[in-house]
């Protein structure tokens, strides 16, 4: 393309300026602020038309309106430009009126044959150019380039040139659009990596939502579970129900048998009551015949019987008394008749005696001495002695009074008896006490003795001991029979009293038994009473053991219509109650219970209402279970939860998944523009850059990673580029922006150049070798050159010579 | 055998849990939209003097019901005081833990099931026959073991599936118009689509729709069928009407903002659109559509606006206002980008074209015209603007 006019009626401060440009290079060269962007704007204006609206968001007026002429006339401009393939147009357009015309060389105006834009009109340029605006501004237009001289400058460059190495445009950067994608992705979404982002955290939430779900999922199965179990209780309890039915029915049949059988049980008892009580009265009217004898008991018969029999033995005891009384009298008077007076007897005995026992002493006295004449004395005294008499009478005597009392069973035998047996041992004593005091004086005493006893009458000792036996023994005798008398006259005395007092209690017998007394015969009168006591006694036992019989029926009775009352669940007072009752029911009964006894049918049914009744609580228990159950579905609330988190997960990850295919998108088309024109590109750099570095760097190279090298003419090594100085970065960078045009217009149409500036960073050097480089350019393209430098125009003209067309702005 | 007059309903989800995540207690709402749905049907069985109530599937939903509304449902049943004629569906199957199994139900609720799929109601002259689900998924029924229509009745068959659709991996009782016309049953009473169909070539066979639209792919009307069948010479003739039971209406409405400059233009927009609908009554969604360059929070868009609707969103689907055809001519790296994006664009949408329903197809598709629009603010802005997360 080959710009051929340049009409400008008014843009920016430009009113009425015609420019004819030359096809190949074209300086510019104007002070500041004359109005070098503005020409350039003009240009970009007329081929892409011109956006209006509102300022951008940094506040700066769109191109319409920032280009509008500042005189305030026309806003409007002509261009005439050729192609390659010889073609010319004149396009022209008024920017107020927004209207646009494009016509051929034959006149004809193609506005219509090309698409149109609503604001900036017919899109021909595209067409013709083959790129639009931005790609054109992007290619066609080398700006002034930023200071080199500092770092930030020389960063800024380096940029610029990996942009264009990599994206092909310096703006755009390729690791600052993955840093962004990767960013985002890592910080907006979230990665595998990462615990904390978006998408980490909806992980998390819908974790939490699905447990929360599997226990209500948990909860409601069990639930369900519930309602299962409650379903087969019921079945259970119905089953129970249905069961106890049965029994009840079973039961109450059982109980009218059992009533009805109670019934006649009570009729029997009935009957059976009367009959006792018919009895009962026929006991009474014998029991009032007899009443005669109702104060009479069968012992009072009997003592009265034992009286009876002890009063004969009391008369014969009687007759034998009286006879042995008459024998004791006259025993005791034969006795008395024997006797000696008594003064005298004892007198004789006295003075004997003490003479006795004073030889006696003597003899004792004398036992040391002659044992001859102690002989003789002794044996003297033996002829004399009453002892062998006395101690065997004495014994005889207490023996006969023992019997006697045995007999008799008086005591004053039984006294008598042991006085007698006392006395004897006292006698037999003395006696001996006697023989052993007879001593020394025995001789002495002796004759004494012996004229004692020729005194009282006795020859000797011997006589008179048998006289003393004899007396003694006779005396006794006759006590004995004495006091045998009184003792048998005591006994008659107390006999007769004895048969009084019988007579007294028989009197009193018979009145209390209103007998007849006339007959004598008290045996005979007592077995009469006898006879009625013992009818008295036997009818009022047999009255006593029928009232009890029928106290025993009435307990039967009363605990029969109990056990009916309990059976209907009811109390009957009376017969009549439990007639009527048993005469109500239906009759359904149930005679035939296969053995089963009431008891048992009611264990059944105590067992059955115990089953029933634990069914019951476990049914109560799982309903008060299902009265737990969520009213509100929590689980369509967490399904709801998890549904929005869901769309939320999938519309992240979508998003996720976007900036992943993005920069995977993007590295692949790096790479691929790379491998397409990186070859190309770099052949142009080196080529350009020989010249420009005036043969010194012919070779430049971009390794995988996309950086770009250049060999060191010294050492043939590759030096990256941010390590060449900024003048060098600057001639490398004009050689990229140079050989982007000539890949950017590889098969479309070639672009003219608008340098703006590009040399300032140069010395003059390499603002020649710059020029010479514009030169071979400008043989194929038309270039426009920018500048407000003296210098850059006088190498210029040194260089185009003839080939150089200024073009003026005033 | 005179006339004969029922409802058919099917579908109704009770306790389904909504995806649409509204606000407050929105879908608690909705549930109680859906049994005041269903008593609306309850009641036009009343008012007509229906002789029954048929069920076509999905009463409830098994996962989610809970007790409470099973003893509403046990009320709202037995008031209704006329057989009702229940099969399972795929969200209610006759499981061994369904509440079809262990609840107890009214006495004039019959619920067909495989063990005891007939009923036949002597005093109306009726039989019906029910294929209901006993598992989430079922293949192909086996027809040839429904029994023969009863002679002298008026013969239903309840079926809940899919007519005439594609069989290819169809897990929901596919069957076609022959294989039910070859049963020779005088009414279909079908169940499973949300949507009312009564357009199926076999002529007496009705799909009701769910009473309550559930969704936002179930616009328009939704109610039940009242149908009347009557004696003709000749054959049965049926009337079969169509009545509205839904409480709420979803609207799902795409609105272009291509050529709108400002957000205030956009909000102006919005509240334009939303004019004529009912807040207390339509659930709303709007996709924003079309190119543009502005920032679209769409969170803080629906905000400014939900404040009075029960259901509002507006959902940003616009893309860029990037002029792909001349990037696509770019010779940098935005043009390369440009172009292999394109190209598989293109790609997946050639396939789309073949398989339009595919969801894996339409979500590739999704990434790449997103991944586009981020490649190119990365590359053009160095950043990407990121609104809502």
């Amino acid at each position: 393309m080959k710009i051929k006019l340049l009409d400008i009626k008014g843009f920016g401060k430009f009113n009425k300026l015609k420019i004819e440009p030359k096809e190949g290079f074209n300086i510019i060269f104007e002070n500041n602020e004359s109005g070098k962007s503005t020409l350039q704007a003009f240009i970009r204006a007329m081929l892409y038309g011109q956006r209006g609206g509102r300022r951008s968001k940094d506040g700066s007026l769109p191109p319409l309106k920032h280009n509008k002429p500042w005189n305030g006339e026309q806003y409007a401009g002509i261009l005439e430009y050729t192609l390659e393939n010889g073609k010319s147009y004149r396009v022209g357009r008024n920017f107020e009126k927004g209207t646009t015309n494009l016509y051929d060389e034959g006149a004809n105006n193609l506005t219509n044959s090309f698409p149109a834009d609503k604001e900036k009109g017919p899109m021909f340029a595209e067409e013709h150019l083959g790129i639009d605006e931005a790609a054109f501004e992007r290619s066609a237009f080398i700006s002034q380039l930023q200071s080199v001289i500092d770092e930030e400058g020389k960063k800024n460059l380096i940029n610029k040139l990996s942009n264009l190495n990599t994206t092909g445009s310096e703006e755009i950067s390729l690791t600052d659009a993955l840093k962004a994608l990767d960013s985002t992705l890592l910080e907006r979404v979230g990665t595998k990596t990462s615990t904390t982002r978006p998408l980490n955290r909806i992980n998390n939430m819908l974790s939490d939502l699905e447990q929360q779900k599997a226990e209500i999922e948990k909860k409601n199965n069990s639930f369900m579970e519930t309602v299962l179990d409650l379903r087969e209780q019921n079945s259970i309890l119905n089953g129970l129900n249905k069961k106890l039915e049965q029994l009840y029915k079973k039961k109450d049949s059982m109980i009218s048998s059992r009533l009805l059988s109670l019934k006649k049980e009570l009729d029997g008892l009935i009957t059976e009551r009367d009959k006792i009580e018919e009895s009962i009265k026929e006991s009474n009217r014998n029991i009032i015949k007899l009443k005669n004898y109702e104060n009479i008991s069968a012992e009072t018969v009997s003592e009265i019987t034992m009286m009876l029999r002890e009063q004969q033995q009391i008369e014969e005891v009687l007759r034998l008394e009286q006879t042995r009384l008459t024998e004791f009298q006259e025993k005791c008077d034969e006795l008395s008749e024997l006797l000696e007076p008594e003064e005298l007897f004892e007198k004789k005995v006295r003075e004997v005696q003490e003479a006795i026992n004073i030889y006696n002493e003597a003899k004792e006295q004398a036992k040391q001495g002659s044992d001859n004449a102690f002989k003789y004395n002794i044996s003297t005294a033996h002829k004399r002695s009453w002892m062998p008499f006395i101690v065997p009478a004495g014994l005889l005597s207490a023996m006969l009074m023992l019997v006697n009392y045995f007999y008799s069973q008086n005591p004053v035998f039984l006294g008598i008896s042991v006085a007698a047996a006392v006395m004897t041992v006292i006698i037999l004593f003395i006696n001996n006490i006697k023989r052993n005091n007879t001593g020394v004086r025995a001789y002495n005493e002796a004759d004494e003795l012996n004229r004692v006893l020729h005194k009282a009458g006795f020859a000797d000792v011997v006589e008179y001991a048998k006289y003393r036996q004899e007396q003694i023994q006779t005396r006794e005798l006759y006590e004995s029979y004495k006091k045998q008398y009184f003792n048998a006259k005591g006994h008659i005395d107390n006999l007769l009293a004895k048969k009084d007092r019988f007579t007294e209690i028989w009197d009193s017998f018979i009145a209390d038994c209103k007998a007849d007394c006339d007959n004598d015969n008290k045996e005979e009168v007592l077995e009469k009473i006898k006879e009625g006591v013992m009818g008295y006694i036997k009818a009022s036992e047999d009255k006593n053991k029928l009232l009890s019989e029928k106290e025993n029926l009435n307990e039967k009775y009363e605990m029969v219509l109990r056990e009916a009352g309990t059976m209907a669940g009811e109390v009957f007072h009376t017969i009549d109650d439990f007639n009527n009752y048993v005469n109500g029911l239906n009759d359904e009964t149930d005679p035939d219970n296969n053995g089963t006894t009431l008891a048992r049918l009611e264990d059944i049914i105590k067992e059955t209402e115990d089953r029933k009744k634990n069914a019951e609580i476990r049914i109560a228990a799982i309903n008060a279970r299902l009265e737990q159950a969520p009213t509100e579905s929590e689980l369509s609330k967490v399904l709801e939860e998890i549904s929005y988190y869901t769309e939320k997960k999938e519309e992240l990850e979508m998003k996720g998944a976007s900036l992943v295919l993005a920069s995977q998108v993007l590295k692949e088309a790096a790479l691929k523009m790379q491998r397409d024109y990186i070859p190309y590109l770099n052949e142009e750099m080196s080529r350009m850059m020989n010249i420009l570095s005036g043969g010194r760097y012919h070779k430049i190279t971009t390794n995988d990673a996309l950086s770009i090298n250049l060999e060191a003419p010294e050492t043939d090594e590759l030096i990256p580029v941010n390590r060449l100085s900024a003048g060098t970065i600057d001639q490398v960078y004009f050689c990229m922006r140079l050989a982007a045009v000539t890949l950017i217009e590889k098969d479309r149409e070639l672009l003219p150049l608008f340098l703006d500036e590009p040399f300032s960073q140069y010395d003059e050097d390499r603002v020649k070798n710059a020029f010479e480089l514009l030169k071979e350019v400008s043989k194929k393209r038309q270039v426009f050159f920018f500048t407000c430098r003296e210098r850059e125009y006088e190498i210029a003209a040194s260089v185009f010579e003839d080939n150089m067309n200024r073009i003026r702005l005033n | 055998m005179g006339i004969i007059k029922f409802v058919h309903c099917a579908d109704i989800h009770l306790d389904a849990p909504f995806r649409e995540h509204g606000q407050g207690t929105y879908g608690d709402t909705r549930r109680k939209d859906i049994r005041d749905a269903f008593l609306n049907i309850l009641n036009r069985v009343k008012t007509e003097n229906a002789g029954f109530l048929l069920i076509s599937g999905d009463l409830y939903e098994h996962g989610s019901v809970v007790k409470s509304t099973m003893e509403w449902l046990y009320m709202v049943l037995s008031e209704v005081g006329v057989p009702v004629v229940i099969i399972p569906g795929n969200h209610d199957p006759y499981l061994l833990n369904s509440w079809y199994k262990n609840w107890e139900w009214p006495s004039n609720v019959t619920i067909l099931t495989p063990d005891n799929p007939n009923l036949v109601l002597e005093n109306l002259n009726v039989n019906i026959y029910g294929m209901g689900f006993s598992g989430f998924k079922e293949g192909k029924p086996d027809l040839s073991m429904v029994s023969k229509p009863k002679e002298g009745f008026f013969n239903i068959f309840m079926f809940h599936g899919t007519l005439d659709m594609d069989f290819a991996g169809n897990d929901y009782k596919p069957v076609t118009t022959m294989e039910l016309e070859a049963l020779g049953y005088d009414y279909y009473a079908l169940g499973h689509f949300h949507n009312i169909r009564d357009d199926y070539p076999l002529r007496n066979a009705y799909n009701p729709g769910s009473p309550e639209p559930l969704g936002f792919d179930e616009t328009g009307e939704h109610g039940a069928i009242l149908v009347t069948a009557e004696t003709v010479q000749g054959g049965t003739s049926l009337k079969v009407e169509k009545f509205n039971t839904a409480v709420r209406a979803y609207h799902d409405e795409d609105l272009n903002i291509t050529g709108l400059k400002t957000l205030e233009e956009i909000k102006m927009r919005v509240l334009g659109h939303l004019e004529g609908f009912n807040p207390q009554r339509d659930i709303i969604r709007i996709n924003l559509k079309g190119l543009t360059e502005l920032s679209i929070d769409e969170d803080m868009l629906t905000s400014l606006f939900a404040e009075n609707w029960l259901y509002l969103k507006i959902r940003n689907n616009t893309r860029k206002a990037y002029d792909i055809e001349s990037l696509e001519k770019d010779l940098s790296l935005k043009g390369a980008f440009v172009r292999e994006m394109k190209s598989r664009i293109r790609k997946v949408a050639d396939e789309l074209e073949n398989n339009p329903e595919n969801p894996e197809l339409k979500r590739e598709e999704e990434i790449l015209v997103l991944a586009l629009s981020y490649g190119l603010e990365a590359l053009q802005n160095g950043k990407i603007e990121w609104l809502s997360e």
